[in-house]
């Protein structure tokens, strides 16, 4: 596992750095649930008015919301905001420096920042 | 074979330009008008396995494009570059294993790591083997005193602290040859003075090759056996420094108070600089004028209260240096 010690490490690390922030792990918490709950009351509204047409039932529908709420933060449209602010300061040409593919680190460290369970919703 | 080789190094970037305000902003995106700026031009020089070289020059002059180039983050418009036979630009990966880099404006540590775990990092990074990754950990502690500091975070560290473990954390891997980018910048001084003695131990004992650049002349005074002048882009002179201080300004300054007025002093080779009511500062080059007897002389006919003898500033032999050399240009 030689070839692969860097991006573990890089994962690794960023992982770790995401754990420090408690408060906005659970300010994100609650965004997501305020949100889902808005989304299913909406529903739950057009499904009182039209029931029978609806393709799939009620109790599908809020699963469908609360997967989408818990799994929002996986979409990949977003990197590690800190490499964004490498770029701008200049800090980026460390990376260059390193003996590595530099989009393989980044996505290592983008997948350690995603998939902590603190990322901040935003 | 020398281990850094430069030959006919140049760099020019490309710069928009756009007039100011909303209208320049619009025609901007229509018509795009490039300015082209020579960083580097021209720019040959080599250095040995084990020397310790310092570039000097004003902002701008082309030192810290010098270093990107030969560290391999920029590619130069023209000229070639061989770092310990590799290109540096062209086979990035292998040549930056062996190299080590200081950026004194910027930090190669995680902000939000413990200085320790950025230091596992950077191990894991290139992939340096355990057991020599912790003896060489543990000799740059005891070297930079970085005991205390392992398990704070980076954003907790003071400047000076941080350059100590930004050291460290720039040799784990024990390269050969360490750049230095304005290592100093913004420490007080005896966090200069600690830096300045780490990086001549580190050339002395362990034969790193260091090539710093600097603006403080106290840097180049301490370390530096050698100095390039860099200027406008183009190396203006590559020497010892003990030369380029001689070459350049030999002269020396002797400061004099007097009991009286000052009086009207008439020595040949002798110039008045400056004059107060009852001082006076006197520039004259002891070649000509030996200073001994130049004080002997004045105290002889004057009533002097204090008296001492001081070299021009190093910035002001740089300063002068860039005046003759314009001047030459022009």
């Amino acid at each position: 596992m030689q070839s692969a010690r860097p991006y573990l490490a890089a994962f690794r690390a960023r992982f770790q750095v995401m754990l420090q922030y408690r408060t906005a792990a659970l300010a994100g918490f609650a965004t997501q649930c305020w949100w889902g709950a808005i989304r299913i009351m909406v529903f739950a509204a057009f499904y009182g008015v039209h029931a029978t047409a609806a393709p799939i039932s009620l109790a599908n529908v809020v699963t469908y919301v609360w997967l989408g709420q818990a799994l929002l933060a996986l979409l990949p449209w977003v990197a590690d905001p800190e490499i964004g602010q490498a770029v701008r300061t200049g800090g980026v040409g460390y990376d260059r420096l390193r003996p590595l593919d530099a989009y393989g680190f980044w996505y290592a460290r983008t997948l350690g920042w995603m998939l902590a369970p603190c990322r901040a919703q935003r | 074979m020398s281990q850094i080789l430069v030959e006919a190094l140049a760099k020019t970037y490309r710069i928009v330009e756009r007039a100011p305000g909303l209208a320049g902003a619009l025609r901007g995106l229509v018509r795009r008008r490039w300015r082209e700026v020579h960083a580097l031009v021209d720019v040959s020089f080599s250095l040995e396995t084990g020397e310790l070289l310092a570039f000097i020059g004003p902002n701008g002059a082309g030192k810290s494009t010098t270093v990107k180039i030969l560290s391999g983050i920029l590619r130069p418009t023209s000229g070639r570059v061989e770092v310990g036979g590799l290109v540096p630009y062209e086979d990035r990966v292998r040549h930056v294993a062996r190299i080590g880099v200081v950026f004194g404006q910027r930090s190669q540590l995680w902000w939000d790591l413990p200085v320790l775990d950025g230091f596992d990092l950077l191990a894991d990074i290139y992939r340096v083997e355990p057991a020599r990754y912790r003896r060489r950990r543990d000799e740059m502690v005891a070297m930079l005193r970085l005991e205390p500091l392992l398990a704070q975070p980076v954003r907790q560290l003071s400047l000076g602290q941080r350059m100590r473990a930004e050291f460290a954390a720039a040799l784990l891997h024990d390269p050969a040859i360490l750049f230095l980018d304005e290592p100093t910048i913004g420490l007080d001084a005896p966090s200069k003075l600690a830096v300045r003695e780490f990086v001549r131990r580190l050339n002395r004992e362990q034969g790193v090759t260091v090539l710093l650049t600097t603006h403080d002349m106290h840097d180049v005074e301490a370390l530096a056996e050698r100095v390039i002048v860099i200027g406008q882009g183009r190396l203006l002179t590559d020497g010892p420094f003990a030369s380029l201080r001689a070459g350049v300004l030999a002269e020396r300054r002797l400061y004099i108070d007097f009991a009286d007025p000052a009086p009207e002093l008439e020595i040949q080779g002798v110039t008045v600089r400056a004059r107060t009511e009852r001082s006076l500062e006197l520039a004259f080059d002891p070649a000509h004028v030996p200073t001994p007897k130049l004080i002997a002389a004045i105290a002889r006919k004057h009533a002097v209260e204090d008296i001492h003898v001081d070299e021009p500033a190093i910035e002001e032999v740089i300063t002068r240096f860039y005046d003759l050399h314009s001047a030459s240009e022009a």
